[in-house]
C-alpha cells in the first residue's frame, strides 16, 4: 500500500479551505451542492413551524429539516439566513401568462405550439417573481383563444429557456370566455369543431389503414419526424368518453403533430386549463370536458365573477385557480347598490379545491393575495395552502415543492418577518439549493424604495429605466 | 289521552299559529335589541385604542354617547362592542366621488366661485362604498379639468343624505390643478376662427401656470389699485385674496416634479400660507423646495411598481415606497389617500399598510390617515383623532389595524353604527 | 255525488288550509298542487266550468271537475286557469355579445350562450308576467342566427332546456348595421339562404344514395369473396397448386383493384351541410324573419320543391298579400304586436291590425317580444293585437300552443292537459284583460313566489 495518503491529506484540506474561502467571499453560492438555511422560525406547512430552525439542502433537494440543535449541518455547506429571519416554502404560481414575448396566438386552434417558444428569461415578471419569493411558475397561452398551446413549468431564474425548465411540455389551455371577435355560441361552436375534427381526423386514418390507402407515415417523415422507439408503435384509443376503433393500426408518431395535443387531452394523458371569463362559461368547460373525457384532468382558471357557479364546480370535482382578485364587485341591475362577494369564501364553503393567483388588477403577489384573503376572512392555513400545497397538487408536482419535507425541492424564501405582513419584505430565495437572491443586491428594489435609478441606466424625470421593456410586456398580455 | 275531536284539539291547533307569532316575537328580540341602538350608547373595549393622540391604550375602551366620544377609559354605559382594535375613521382629502365633467364649470378655466356642493350626489352607492372602507370625513372636489376648480366641501360619508346633515365645512378649501390635465381638450386656433369656447389658454403647462398666475396677480391688483367694482370679477378676486390671506387653504394637484415646483414657486411669490399639495407622486423628488415651503402633502395610492400614469401628458411617474416615510422625516405634514376606489389594496386602510412597508412608523401612519389631513382641513377639533369631545367617528379591527390579514369589521359615525361586527343572527 | 263532495270539501276544506298554510308557510316544498278555478282553458276553444287542475311532481296528472284534491296537496283557488306562456321570439337568457353577433354560422347554437347567472331580475319579470318558456334565439338581426332553443323559464340558476335544436334562425333584408338593403341584395339573401338549404337537400340525398351503393357494394364484395373462397377450396382438393396460386393472386390482384376503384365515396361530411340537410328534411323548422312581399314571395316559390321543409315565417309585416300562400303551405307566421314596431326601415307600414288580418285569411299567427330580453310584456302585447281585431282564442292560441306546436315541445308546454309539465296561471279574469291579475304562477308544477 502505498503511502500517498499522507500527502493526499494536507492537499485535500488545501482544497477544501480554498474552496470554503471561495465560498465565503462569494456568500450564497453551493460549492458541492450544498446550502444551509437558518431562521429565527420555519414554517414548513407540513406540520408545526419550527423555532430557531435549519435546513439543510443538497443536490437541489432538503436532506434534514429540524430545530438547530436536532439537525446536524455540514461543516462544508455555506450558510444563508439567520435568527432574524422566517423561513417559507417558495410560493407556487397555478398558472400565468406573464414573462412571454406574446401570449396569445392569433390562430384559434394552435395545441401544436408550445410556450417554450415564447418565455423571455429575462422579463420583468421572473424577476419580481423571485422579489417577491414565487419559485415555481406555470406558464401558459393567454386566454385569449379557442384552443391554445403547450405550456410548461419554470422556475424563475436562469438565462435560457432551458435552464428555467421543470417541466417541459406540461399542460394545454383552452378557453370557453369567448376569443376576442367571437360570441359564446361561436366559441363553443369552434371548440367543439376541433374536438370533431380530431375525431373525423382519426377515424380516415384508420378507415385508409385499412383500405390499405394510408399515408400518415409517409406524412410523418415529410413533416420531419423519424418514427423511433415508442413513436413507431400504434396503441389503442385510450379515453374515457370517446374512442376510434383500431387506433392500433396507426404508429403514434404519424399521427399529425397538430392533432397529437389534442389526442393527449381526450386520453386523459395531458393536464388541460380551461379559462372561463364568467359564470357562464363554468357549465360549459364542464361540460365539454365531460363530452371528451378530459374532466379529471381539468383545472379552470375562473374569474371573481364564476363563484356563481361554485355548486357545478364542487359537484365536478374539479380545482380552480381564481384571477382577477379576490373579491367580485357588482352594481345590482335593479337598486343601483354595490354587492361585494369574497370568493375564496364561496369556494371553500361549496367544497372546491382554489388556487389563488397574481394575475389581478393591480398585479400584487401570490403573498399579499393570501395576506388579503385572511383579512377578507379565510381561515390563514386555507389561504398558505392556496399558494403552495394547492397549487403545487393542481400542477402535480405535490411531491417536490409547496412545502419544506426531506425529500422535497430545496426551495425556500427567507422573510424578514411573518410572510403575510405588509412589512416584511422577501431577503434571500433560495431555488433548489441556489440562493438566486438576495434583497441587498436587488437594485430594482432599492429603485422602488427611494427612486434611486440603478447604476449605468440613463433616464429623464418621467423616464425610468426598464420602462420600454415593461410598456412591452403589458401590450403582450 | 285527548279526544282529537275535543275543543281542547282545535284549541291546540289554533294555538299552533300564535307559537308562530312567539317565535315571530324570538326572533325580533335582536330587532328589540336593536331598537337600543338607536339611543346611540356604545361600549367598544379592545385590546388596543389607537387614539392618534399621542398613545395606544392597551386593553383600553372607548365610551360614545350622542354621536361624541364621552369617555377613553373604562366604565359608561351602553351596548357593548369587543374588538381587537379601533382606530379613529379615515380622512381622506382625495376620495374623487363625482369628480365627472358636470362637476367643475369649464367655460371658464379659473372658476374661483363654483361650490361643489351644487354637483354633490349624496345618494351615490360610492359614499357607501368608502365609509365601509373607513373613511368617516372626505373632501369633496370638483375633477380637474380647470386650473382653479372651485371650492371644495369636507363632509361625512354617511348619515342622512343632505348637505346640511353631513357638512362639516363648506368651502373649505379651493382646488386647483398644475400639469397637463387642464390643458388637456383646449386647442389654439391655427387656421381661421375658433369654433368652440375649447379654444383658448391654456394649451401647455407654462399656459396652466399663467392662467394660475394671473388670477392672483388680478386679484392682488384689483385690491391695490381699488379696481373691486361690483362685477363677477369681485367674487372671484375676493376668493383668491382669501387665499393669500391664509384663511383659505388652496389645494392642488401636482404629480410630475415640475408641477412641485411650480406649485411651489407659486406660494413663494403670492406669500399663500396655507397650501397643501395633492396627488403628489414625484414630490419626493424635491426635498429641499418641500423642506423650506411648508406645505402639506397628500399622497395617492402607491402602485405595485412605482409608476403612475398620466395620460394626459402620455407619460409616466414614479412613486417611490419610502415617499410617505421621508417626507414625514423632512418634516412635512403628510397625508394618505384612497381615490375611493373599488379595487381593495387601493383603499385608504391598505395605502397605510404600504406606507409601512416604505418604511413609515405605525403611528406616522396612522396619523396620515387621520389627524393630518383633519389638520390641513381645519377640522382636527371635530374629527381625526379618540379624544372626549371629538365626533365619534370610528373604525374597529379584527386585528393589528393597516395589515392585510386585519379587516374592517365595524365603522361609526357620528356614534351611529353603519357597519355592524357583529355576527348575524 | 256533487252535494257530498261539496259538504267534503267544506267540512275538510278549512283543515286542510290550515295544514297546507302551515305547510307552506315552512316553505314552498310541496310537490302536490291542486287548483280549482271557475275556468280552466285546456287550450283555446276547449274551456271547462268550474273545474280543477291536479299537479303532481312537475306533471299534471289530472283535469276536470271532478278532481279531487288529495290530502297532502296545497290548494289554489283563482278564477281562470291556462298555460303557461310560450314566448317564441325571445332572447331572454342569452348572452348578449351572443345575441348582437352577426357572424354566426348554421352550426351554432342558443344553449352554448345561455346565461343563468346573469340578470334574474329579467326572468323573475318574465315570470311574473306569465311567460313559463321561451323560445331563445342568439343571433338577433343576423343572416343566420344559429340554431335556437326553447327553454323553460325556471326561477332558480339551472335553465330547463326543452329542446336543444328547436329551430334554425335567419333573417332577410332586415337592418344590419343601420345599413338598409335594397330589393335586389334582399332577393339574393333568398337566393343564398335556399341555396344553402338545398345544399343540406342534396347532401341528404347523395347520402340516402351513398348508403344504398355501399350495401349493393359490399354485396358484390362478399359474393366475389365467397366464390374465390369457393374456387380456392376446389383448387385446394385438385391439389392443382400451382394453376390455383397463380389464379388466386391474379384473382387478389384484381379484387384489390375493383375495391379500390369501385368503392363509393362517402360523400364528405361537413357538421353545417348536414344540419342543412335536417332543415331540408323538416327535422327541424327553418325560421326566417322577413317582411317585406318580395322576399317573402320568392322565398315561397323557390322553397316550393322542398316539399318536407317547415318554414315559420317571423317579422312579416306586409305578409297579408301572400295570405293565401301561406295558408296553402301551411306556414305560420310570428308577428311582434309592438306599438312603436323598432323604427326600423323593414316594419314600415306595420300595423297592429296585421295578426286580426291574417288569422281572418286562416294563417296561424304566432306572437313573440320581438328576440328582445323583454318577455314579460307578451301578455300585453296579445292584449293589444285582440283589441286590432285578432280572435281571443287565437290571440291566446298565438302565445300557448302555437309556438309549443310550430317548434315540437306541444307534449311538454303549451296546453293544461295531463300529462304535460306543470306550467298552469291562474288568473282572476281573462288572461288576454288587461285589467285582470295574474295570481299564481306555477313553473314546473312549483308556485312561483
Amino acid at each position: 500500500m502505498k503511502r500517498t495518503l499522507n500527502l493526499t491529506v494536507p492537499l485535500l484540506a488545501a482544497f477544501t479551505l480554498a474552496s470554503a474561502g471561495a465560498t465565503i467571499a462569494s456568500a450564497g453560492s453551493a460549492t458541492d451542492d450544498k446550502l444551509v438555511v437558518e431562521a429565527g422560525k420555519i414554517i414548513t406547512q407540513a406540520g408545526d413551524p419550527i423555532e430557531d430552525g435549519v435546513i439543510v439542502i443538497e443536490n437541489g433537494r432538503i436532506v434534514a429539516i429540524g430545530k438547530a440543535d436536532d439537525v446536524e449541518k455540514p461543516w462544508d455547506a455555506p450558510v444563508v439566513g439567520g435568527p432574524d429571519f422566517v423561513a417559507f416554502p417558495g410560493f407556487v404560481e397555478a398558472h400565468t401568462s406573464n414573462g412571454l414575448d406574446r401570449a396569445n396566438e392569433n390562430l384559434d386552434v394552435a395545441p401544436f405550439l408550445d410556450i417554450k417558444d415564447s418565455i423571455d428569461p429575462v422579463a420583468f415578471y421572473f424577476e419580481d417573481c423571485l422579489r417577491y419569493g414565487v419559485t415555481t411558475v406555470n406558464v401558459q397561452h393567454g386566454a385569449n383563444c379557442v384552443i391554445g398551446a403547450q405550456g410548461m413549468i419554470v422556475r424563475p431564474t436562469g438565462m435560457t429557456v432551458d435552464a428555467m425548465t421543470v417541466r417541459p411540455s406540461f399542460g394545454l389551455k383552452m378557453s370557453t370566455g369567448p376569443k376576442q371577435g367571437k360570441s359564446r355560441a361561436t366559441q363553443m361552436q369552434a371548440l367543439r369543431d376541433a374536438f370533431n375534427e380530431l375525431r373525423m381526423y382519426l377515424a380516415e386514418l384508420v378507415e385508409e389503414e385499412r383500405d390499405e390507402r394510408g399515408h400518415a407515415e409517409r406524412e410523418a417523415l415529410f413533416q420531419g419526424r423519424e418514427l423511433e422507439g415508442e413513436e413507431a408503435e400504434g396503441r389503442e384509443m385510450g379515453g374515457t368518453a370517446w374512442k376510434v376503433d383500431g387506433l392500433e393500426l396507426i404508429p403514434r408518431g404519424a399521427i399529425d403533430e397538430k392533432q397529437a395535443p389534442l389526442l393527449d387531452i381526450v386520453e386523459g394523458k395531458r393536464t388541460c386549463f380551461v379559462q372561463c371569463a364568467g359564470a357562464v362559461d363554468v357549465p360549459h368547460a364542464l361540460e365539454l370536458a365531460r363530452q371528451n373525457g378530459f374532466l379529471a384532468r381539468t383545472v379552470l382558471v375562473i374569474s371573481t365573477d364564476c363563484w356563481r357557479a361554485a355548486d357545478r364546480i364542487a359537484e365536478a370535482g374539479v380545482p380552480v385557480i381564481l384571477e382577477g382578485g379576490l373579491v367580485d364587485v357588482r352594481r345590482n341591475p335593479v337598486t343601483g347598490e354595490e354587492e361585494e362577494t369574497f370568493v375564496p369564501e364561496v369556494l371553500a364553503a361549496a367544497g372546491v379545491r382554489f388556487a389563488l393567483s397574481s394575475e389581478n388588477p393591480a398585479q400584487r403577489s401570490l403573498w399579499y393575495q393570501a395576506a388579503m384573503a385572511v383579512g377578507h376572512g379565510l381561515a390563514r392555513d386555507a389561504a398558505l395552502d392556496a399558494v403552495t400545497r394547492v397549487p403545487a397538487e393542481i400542477l402535480g408536482l405535490a411531491h417536490e415543492v409547496g412545502s419544506l419535507e426531506v425529500g422535497k425541492l430545496g426551495n425556500v424564501v427567507l422573510f424578514s418577518g411573518d410572510p403575510l405582513s405588509v412589512t416584511s419584505w422577501v431577503e434571500h430565495v433560495v431555488v433548489e439549493g441556489d440562493e438566486v437572491y438576495s434583497r441587498a443586491d436587488d437594485v430594482r428594489n432599492k429603485q422602488l424604495l427611494d427612486g434611486t435609478q440603478p447604476q449605468g441606466t440613463t433616464g429623464g424625470v418621467a423616464e425610468q429605466p426598464g420602462d420600454a421593456s415593461k410598456s412591452d410586456e403589458e401590450e403582450g398580455k | 289521552m285527548k279526544n282529537p275531536d275535543s275543543p281542547m284539539m282545535n284549541l291546540t291547533k289554533t294555538r299552533r299559529p300564535s307559537l308562530a307569532l312567539l317565535a315571530l316575537a324570538v326572533a325580533a328580540a335582536p330587532t328589540t335589541a336593536m331598537a337600543n341602538d338607536d339611543d346611540g350608547r356604545w361600549v367598544i373595549s379592545a385590546d388596543a385604542v389607537y387614539t392618534a393622540a399621542g398613545d395606544v391604550l392597551e386593553g383600553g375602551t372607548v365610551v360614545v354617547a350622542d354621536g361624541k366620544i364621552v369617555a377613553v377609559g373604562p366604565g359608561g354605559s351602553g351596548n357593548v362592542l369587543e374588538v381587537a382594535a379601533v382606530t379613529p375613521g379615515f380622512v381622506d382629502l382625495a376620495v374623487r366621488i363625482d369628480t365627472d365633467a358636470y362637476s367643475v364649470e369649464q367655460s371658464t378655466e379659473a372658476s374661483f366661485t363654483s361650490s361643489i356642493d351644487d354637483s354633490l350626489d349624496l345618494f351615490s352607492y360610492r359614499w357607501k362604498r368608502a365609509l365601509a372602507s373607513g373613511v368617516t370625513t372626505a373632501l369633496a372636489t370638483p375633477s380637474d379639468m380647470n386650473v382653479i376648480g372651485g371650492l371644495c366641501t369636507v363632509l361625512k360619508t354617511g348619515g342622512a343624505p343632505t348637505l346640511e346633515a353631513r357638512t362639516l365645512v363648506s368651502g373649505a378649501a379651493l382646488r386647483a390643478c398644475l400639469g397637463p390635465q387642464p390643458s388637456a381638450g383646449n386647442q389654439a386656433p391655427r387656421l381661421g376662427p375658433a369654433a368652440t369656447f375649447y379654444y383658448r389658454r391654456p394649451t401647455t403647462r407654462m399656459g396652466v401656470e399663467w392662467v394660475f398666475r394671473k388670477s392672483f396677480y388680478d386679484a392682488i391688483n384689483a385690491k391695490r389699485f381699488g379696481l373691486d367694482v361690483a362685477s363677477e370679477d369681485a367674487a372671484q378676486n375676493a376668493v383668491a385674496l382669501r387665499v393669500i390671506d391664509g384663511e383659505l387653504p388652496i389645494i392642488v394637484k401636482t404629480q410630475a416634479t415640475q408641477d412641485v415646483r411650480t406649485a411651489i414657486y407659486l406660494k413663494e411669490e403670492f406669500g399663500i400660507p396655507r397650501m397643501i399639495l395633492d396627488d403628489a407622486v414625484e414630490a419626493w423628488k424635491e426635498p429641499e423646495l418641500l423642506r423650506r415651503s411648508g406645505v402639506a402633502v397628500v399622497l395617492p395610492p402607491a402602485p405595485k411598481d412605482g409608476r403612475v400614469r398620466d395620460d394626459y401628458a402620455n407619460d409616466n411617474y414614479f412613486l417611490a415606497l419610502e415617499s410617505a416615510a421621508t417626507l414625514k422625516e423632512l418634516g412635512v405634514l403628510v397625508a394618505l389617500s384612497g381615490h375611493g376606489s373599488s379595487d381593495p389594496e387601493s383603499r385608504i386602510a391598505n395605502q397605510a399598510g404600504f406606507a409601512m412597508r416604505g418604511g413609515m412608523s405605525f403611528e406616522d401612519a396612522l396619523a396620515a390617515v387621520t389627524i393630518n389631513p383633519a389638520k390641513m382641513m381645519g377640522v382636527d377639533d371635530r374629527v381625526g383623532s379618540i379624544e372626549v369631545g371629538k365626533d365619534a367617528d370610528l373604525v374597529l379591527w379584527n386585528g393589528t389595524p393597516f395589515e392585510p390579514t386585519s379587516a374592517i369589521i365595524g365603522v361609526l359615525l357620528n356614534g351611529e353604527l353603519v357597519v355592524d361586527p357583529r355576527p348575524a343572527e | 255525488m256533487l252535494a257530498t263532495w261539496t259538504l267534503l270539501s267544506v267540512l275538510t276544506l278549512p283543515t286542510v288550509c290550515d295544514e297546507a298554510s302551515a305547510r307552506t308557510s315552512d316553505g314552498n316544498d310541496s310537490n302536490v298542487v291542486w287548483i280549482q278555478a271557475e275556468r280552466v282553458i285546456v287550450r283555446p276553444g276547449v274551456e271547462l266550468e268550474n273545474a280543477a287542475v291536479l299537479i303532481e311532481d312537475g306533471i299534471i296528472v289530472a283535469v276536470g271537475a271532478d278532481v279531487e284534491a288529495p290530502d297532502n296537496a296545497r290548494i289554489l283557488k283563482g278564477g281562470v286557469v291556462c298555460a303557461g306562456f310560450v314566448d317564441p321570439w325571445s332572447s331572454l337568457q342569452v348572452d348578449a355579445g351572443s345575441v348582437d353577433n352577426q357572424n354566426l354560422e348554421p352550426g351554432s347554437r342558443t344553449v352554448d350562450a345561455l346565461d343563468p347567472f346573469s340578470r334574474p331580475d329579467q326572468r323573475s319579470e318574465a315570470l311574473a308576467g306569465g311567460v313559463t318558456a321561451v323560445r331563445a334565439q342568439a343571433g338577433s338581426s343576423s343572416f343566420i342566427g344559429g340554431i335556437g332553443a326553447v327553454v323553460q323559464n325556471d326561477p332558480g340558476t339551472d335553465s330547463v332546456i326543452l329542446i336543444e335544436d328547436a329551430c334554425l334562425a335567419t333573417s332577410i333584408g332586415v337592418t344590419r348595421h343601420g345599413r338598409v338593403n335594397d330589393v335586389f341584395d334582399r332577393v339574393a339573401e333568398v337566393e343564398r339562404l335556399v341555396g344553402q338549404v338545398e345544399k343540406g337537400a342534396a347532401y341528404r340525398d347523395a347520402l340516402a344514395k351513398y348508403e344504398q351503393e355501399l350495401a349493393d357494394w359490399q354485396k358484390a364484395i362478399d359474393e366475389k369473396t365467397k366464390e374465390l373462397e369457393d374456387d380456392f377450396k376446389k383448387a385446394k382438393k385438385k391439389r392443382d397448386k400451382d394453376v390455383a396460386d397463380a389464379e388466386e393472386k391474379g384473382k387478389e390482384h384484381k379484387d384489390k383493384k375493383y375495391k379500390e376503384d369501385k368503392k363509393p365515396k362517402k360523400p364528405r361530411y361537413d357538421p353545417t351541410i348536414e344540419l342543412l340537410g335536417r332543415v331540408a328534411d323538416g327535422e327541424l323548422p327553418l325560421v326566417v324573419e322577413a317582411h317585406r312581399v318580395p322576399e317573402i314571395r320568392n322565398l315561397l316559390e323557390r322553397t316550393e320543391d322542398l316539399s318536407r321543409l317547415r318554414l315559420v315565417l317571423a317579422g312579416a309585416t306586409q305578409s297579408e298579400h301572400m295570405a293565401e300562400a301561406l295558408v296553402e303551405r301551411h306556414v305560420p307566421v310570428m308577428i311582434w304586436p309592438a306599438p312603436e314596431a323598432s323604427g326600423r326601415d323593414e316594419y314600415d307600414g306595420f300595423d297592429l291590425g296585421l295578426a286580426g288580418r291574417l288569422a281572418d285569411e286562416g294563417v296561424e299567427v304566432l306572437l313573440g317580444s320581438g328576440g328582445g330580453p323583454h318577455a314579460r310584456d307578451l301578455r300585453y302585447l296579445a292584449a293589444l293585437a285582440v283589441s286590432h281585431g285578432l280572435d281571443r282564442d287565437a290571440a291566446l292560441h298565438a302565445i300557448t300552443l302555437g309556438p309549443a306546436r310550430a317548434f315540437d315541445v306541444a307534449d311538454r308546454v303549451g296546453s293544461v292537459e295531463r300529462g304535460r309539465d306543470g306550467d298552469v296561471l291562474v288568473f282572476d279574469g281573462d288572461p288576454l284583460d288587461t285589467t285582470s291579475t295574474l295570481q299564481f304562477v306555477l313553473s314546473r308544477g312549483r308556485v312561483v313566489e
